[in-house]
């Protein structure tokens, strides 16, 4: 955490998008120096994930997905937390009928 | 504000109770430490502004984990049992008698929330997510038409007020469209808020779900991209192709990645631009 702070230039934001379970170690100097901030983000509101998917209906930006049947799922929770997938499980829960 | 206030406030705007509810299968954790297995739920009927969506596809995001395991206990603590999902894909099977925006054979989308107050000054700007008076998650939040929490979209239908449904591009393929709807709102978001796009240089720790979708929408905007990841997630030649460009600080993994220069840190090694 301390060391992606230290990357900031002067004035920048550290942004945390996820929630780990545990606290994170935060030393004061990282901000002191350089004025840093750091700061958090929640999804986005309704208008503005539809404008998203719209520019990604534009742009062609997709997820790379790896699909799954619903009955794998237990095996993908623990391939998710050894980073073992690129880079999103999807379900088709055609599986699931 | 306390659940039980939130809950009400929620109930408030939403007043219209539902006793007529439909099966719908599903799959669910019956406790912290259970396996997910196939449990069967009920769904409201749809109501006058309601959709009803067959789900296609529904991506699999690390806060369900979190979620069915009950590591959010102190912010978000878990009722069971649970249905996660929130990165929903599918086609409209039924719509509200007065609803207005989709109509049946519509691919759409659900996202992490199903409903809010509607009527604070977050819900008023469109910023719905940080509604004063708490969002209804689409899993694991305050039911307010049935009791109970919301089930979400690990099953093979959902029912959601018309107002918090998106359309899908119909050039998007509907699997690699599901994980848009937190992967990557959740990471376009905050690149919008801070304005990263051209002249602008953004770090994107990590090479997951999100932070592939961060690199991705930061390239799009046109951002010099600096990703700092293990090299060994970038293995697939599709992959390099898709970074290409990008500028990757990696830890010190493997030997067949020739550094450059050093970074200012010295845990990590500030590689070479990969290009294809």
């Amino acid at each position: 955490m301390n060391t992606y702070l230290n990357f900031l230039k002067r004035d920048g934001t550290l942004a945390l998008i996820g929630a780990p379970k545990d606290p994170l170690p935060v030393g004061a100097f990282g901000f002191l120096i350089k004025r840093r901030s750091l700061a958090g983000s929640a999804i986005g509101g309704i208008r503005e994930t539809q404008e998203m998917l719209d520019f990604c209906g534009d742009h062609g930006i997709t997820a790379d997905v790896e699909v799954i049947r619903m009955q794998q799922i237990n095996e993908a929770y623990e391939r998710l937390l050894k980073s073992d997938v690129k880079y999103r499980f999807v379900i088709d829960m055609a599986s699931l009928k | 504000m306390s659940e039980a206030a939130r809950q009400k406030t929620v109930t408030e705007a939403s007043p219209t109770k539902i006793a007529r509810t439909f099966t719908a299968s599903a799959y669910a954790a019956a406790s912290p430490t259970a396996a997910m297995a196939p449990f069967t739920i009920p769904r409201r009927a749809p109501g006058p502004h309601d959709v009803q969506i067959e789900i296609l596809y529904c991506g699999v995001c690390h806060s369900d984990v979190h979620t069915v395991r009950n590591e959010w206990e102190s912010a978000l603590p878990t009722v069971y049992p649970c249905v996660p999902g929130h990165e929903i894909v599918g086609r409209v099977a039924k719509t509200g008698t007065d609803g207005k925006k989709f109509k049946e054979g519509d691919l759409v989308a659900v996202g992490c929330m199903v409903n809010s107050c509607r009527r604070c000054a977050s819900c008023v700007e469109g910023l719905e997510q940080y509604c004063e008076n708490g969002m209804v998650l689409t899993y694991n939040g305050p039911d307010n038409h049935l009791d109970g929490v919301t089930y979400g979209g690990y099953s093979d239908s959902i029912v959601v007020d018309e107002n918090y449904v998106l359309r899908v591009p119909s050039k998007l393929d509907p699997a690699g469209t599901a994980p848009l709807l937190c992967a990557g709102i959740t990471t376009s978001s905050p690149l919008r808020h801070w304005n990263v796009g051209k002249g602008r240089k953004v770090g994107i720790v990590g090479l997951g779900g999100l932070g592939h979708m961060g690199v991705k929408f930061a390239k799009a905007f046109g951002a010099h991209v600096v990703l700092f990841t293990n090299l060994a997630r970038l293995t697939r030649p599709r992959t390099r192709s898709a970074w290409a460009q990008t500028k990757l600080l990696c830890q010190k993994m493997r030997r067949r990645c020739r550094s450059r220069r050093r970074a200012s840190t010295s845990s990590w090694t500030l590689f070479r631009r990969i290009t294809t």
